[in-house]
């Protein structure tokens, strides 16, 4: 008994529930007067023993802050840190982004003499080359994105610039024309750096640009002639690059993509608070493993020729890393790194404002005479005939971290079907574009999709997708798509109807009117804007449409018939379709990957009056 | 009736317990300046009376920001000194400071009387008051303790 009240009382009761400054001087003042009431009575706050309990208590109070607020750095909706929400971002996938330039499309005006033929110089035709720039009215500059070639031609041979007469004498002969053509260009300005680095190799080479609000690296080159590759992850040893597209269906799909090797690459990344750009080059080393993808560990064993035995194998670890699977780090060379930084809300300027030439670069590849070149490129002119868009002050800390739950959820690769689909809709426009997309489970091949594409062409009209557009596509879904996923890129069955309609009208009605606004109703309905690949037509819905415009008593008759091939130079699909036969429930069904189109309305939808 | 040995007698727990409290007095609050004690590891004060005075002078010498958590705890008559010989009023301002700190931080002392003297002998540059305080606890039944502090002027 004596032995158990003698451990009881070598048991101290400690509490761990206070967390703040009072809390804790609360309990240690308890604490003390339980355990040590023979010892000290006054700690009163004039008393040093009441120091001591306020010294003990600011320290616990202190731990307890920093306690709660590294947790809270653990969660991006909670961190404050600059750093540690820069982490947060990076590990989400969130890019950091300084202000965002503008962009608008910029109209170019030349006046070309005519030649003796009348015609346009095309010896005179120049190509305002990329780089460029162009004042605004508030000052911005704008940069040409690409060269506004004068003398190209569709390909039905014809210049792709707008041409007007300009001059003419006074018996009519014309002297010059005016062409337009219009070149897309990105607000900001343009810098390079040059960077010198000694023989040493440094692995993971960082330099940081000086100008903040990088909105693109142009080009990283050094002396050595080796051209860097700008890529999300040093892992990824490929790049892709567009070219020009030179085959048939050059006018709906301008360029392709290539593929091509990057092992000189680099990753930015943006300090959240200075919003600067670092470029952080690869951990190979250049000079001594150029080839080695794999490194063989056996060259880097230590020998023991005068040894029989060992009980394993010494490897400097490090040399492993110095390998070319995370791009080379050049040594004893010097980057000249050229990049494109500045933007914010007022680089969005109005219509007609990009008006001074700040810096024209021109080429005259017909070498016309000297005269005629100083005078067609005096003659340059330029105005923004829309306003430029696009033009962002730097997101806040905030803005960033409401997008890392988004960002978390769309993860870099294709699983579900909407992933597919919203990868295929996010191809750049210049590789070509995508009208339609659906995906179907392969009936053939488990582990196969099959994924339906349709396009359109200039005049609105569904073509099915250019080659080079499918085969950008497979290049451009390559990088997110499963190893074991194989996707089958076909083309939609376009379906060509055409719609008859028989109505009763309210006699007190003028009857083509009511026709009229039906099949103006009707035509909106069919526009192709409102059908997607896979989608029904519901008949009851058309029914309804009809019975909203006044006058209509009753329906006679409703009619869908297919049209294929040429009808009175109208083209339409040749897929043959019957409409009965996949009609159900009061729906019209479309085949597997099949899309309905009315492709014209204005003869393809006919109504008539009964009588 | 029984014969008992005087050796045998012992003490009842009440007298042990009032026998050690008298011959050892509870200490009640560190002394200051510290220094090491002989029973406990610092010299402590053993009445109440001496600790408040003990208390009562370090709250005369803090000045403001001195005292962890609590700001404005003190007399702060380090501005006081600091400016002194500019100063005409130097004893009336101090007066009013450490009533002002007392009312607040010791409101159970009652102060009687305030002296002060000035030694510029022991250093030409440097002068030296000493503060003379009587004051009475009368929750204690303490009256006419005195108190002398010592304060160099910068």
């Amino acid at each position: 008994m004596g032995l158990k009240q003698e451990a009881l009382k070598s048991v101290r009761v400690r509490k761990y529930i206070a967390r703040d400054f009072d809390g804790m001087r609360a309990l240690l003042l308890e604490y003390a007067r339980a355990y040590y009431p023979t010892k000290i009575a006054d700690f009163s706050e004039q008393s040093l023993g009441g120091l001591f309990l306020d010294f003990a208590s600011y320290v616990g109070d202190s731990l307890s802050f920093y306690l709660d607020h590294l947790y809270s750095e653990l969660d991006p909706a909670t961190a404050v840190e600059p750093d540690n929400v820069q982490r947060q971002l990076t590990a989400a996938g969130v890019p950091i982004i300084g202000a965002s330039p503008s962009l608008v499309k910029v109209t170019a005006y030349i006046e070309v003499p005519a030649d003796s033929s009348q015609s346009i110089m095309v010896s005179a035709l120049p190509i305002i080359r990329a780089n460029s720039t162009f004042t605004a009215d508030n000052g911005t500059i704008f940069n040409l994105l690409a060269d506004i070639d004068f003398s190209q031609t569709n390909s039905n041979g014809s210049l792709a610039a707008s041409v007007k007469i300009g001059k003419q004498s006074a018996t009519n002969v014309t002297k010059t024309y005016i062409l337009a053509l219009s070149g897309l260009c990105i607000s900001g300005q343009e810098a390079t750096e040059t960077i010198t680095v000694s023989a040493d190799f440094v692995p993971f080479r960082q330099i940081t640009l000086q100008n903040p609000n990088v909105s693109n690296i142009v080009s990283v080159n050094d002396s050595l002639g080796n051209i860097y590759y700008e890529v999300n992850a040093l892992t990824n040893d490929v790049v892709y690059k567009n070219v020009l597209n030179t085959a048939s269906d050059s006018d709906l799909v301008p360029e392709a993509i290539k593929v091509i090797p990057a092992p000189y690459r680099f990753v930015t990344n943006v300090d959240i608070t200075s919003r600067q750009t670092t470029l952080t080059f690869g951990g190979g080393n250049a000079d001594s493993l150029q080839d080695d993808v794999i490194p063989d560990p056996s060259s880097f064993a230590i020998s023991f020729p005068y040894t029989k035995t060992f009980s394993r194998i010494p490897v400097n670890p490090e040399k492993l890393l110095t390998t070319t699977t995370l791009g080379v780090a050049a040594t004893n060379t010097t980057y000249t790194i050229t990049y494109r930084y500045g933007g914010g809300l007022n680089h969005n300027v109005i219509v007609d404002s990009i008006q001074t030439l700040r810096n024209l670069d021109v080429y005259f590849p017909g070498n016309p005479a000297p005269n005629i070149a100083a005078a067609v490129r005096s003659s340059i002119e330029v105005t923004n005939t829309e306003r430029s868009s696009g033009g962002e002050d730097a997101p806040s800390i905030d803005d960033l971290k409401a997008l890392i739950p988004s960002i978390r959820n769309s993860q870099e690769r294709i699983v579900t079907r909407e992933d597919l689909i919203a990868r295929v809709y996010t191809l750049p426009s210049n590789f070509g574009r995508v009208f339609r997309a659906a995906v179907h489970s392969n009936p053939h091949n488990p582990l196969s999709t099959q994924l339906f594409i349709v396009s359109r062409n200039s005049d609105g009209q569904l073509i099915p997708s250019p080659d080079t557009l499918k085969s950008n596509l497979a290049k451009y879904l390559t990088p997110y798509r499963l190893i074991t996923d194989a996707i089958d890129v076909l083309d939609a069955a376009v379906i060509n109807l055409a719609f008859s309609f028989d109505v009763l009208v309210d006699p007190s009605l003028n009857k083509t009117i009511v026709v009229q606004n039906v099949l103006t109703k009707l035509q909106s309905f069919f526009d192709i804007k409102n059908f997607h690949i896979d989608q029904p037509i519901t008949l009851s819905e058309i029914s309804n449409l009809i019975f909203q415009i006044p006058g209509i008593i009753s329906i006679n008759k409703m009619k869908f018939d297919t049209r294929v091939g040429t009808i009175n130079n109208r083209q339409y699909s040749d897929v043959i379709f019957n409409v009965e036969a996949n009609t159900k429930y009061g729906l019209v069904f479309p085949p597997t990957g099949g899309l309905f189109n009315v492709a014209y309305p204005d003869v393809d939808i006919v109504g008539k009056v009964s009588v | 009736m029984g014969q008992f040995s005087f050796k045998s007698v012992g003490t009842t727990q009440v007298q042990q317990t009032a026998d050690t409290l008298a011959q050892t007095p509870m200490p009640v609050g560190i002394k200051t300046p510290l220094a090491l004690g002989t029973d406990d590891l610092l010299a402590m004060n053993t009445d109440v009376a001496t600790q408040m005075g003990d208390n009562l002078r370090n709250l005369i010498l803090t000045n403001w920001g001195e005292r962890l958590g609590f700001y404005a705890f003190g007399a702060n008559l380090r501005p006081l000194m600091s400016d002194m010989s500019s100063q005409d009023d130097f004893d009336s301002k101090a007066i009013v400071q450490i009533k002002n700190t007392v009312q607040t931080w010791m409101p159970y002392i009652d102060l009687q009387s305030f002296d002060t003297s000035f030694d510029n002998v022991q250093n030409k540059n440097t002068a030296i008051v000493h503060l003379t305080i009587t004051y009475d606890i009368p929750s204690l039944k303490v009256y006419g303790k005195s108190l002398q502090v010592t304060l160099y002027a910068m």
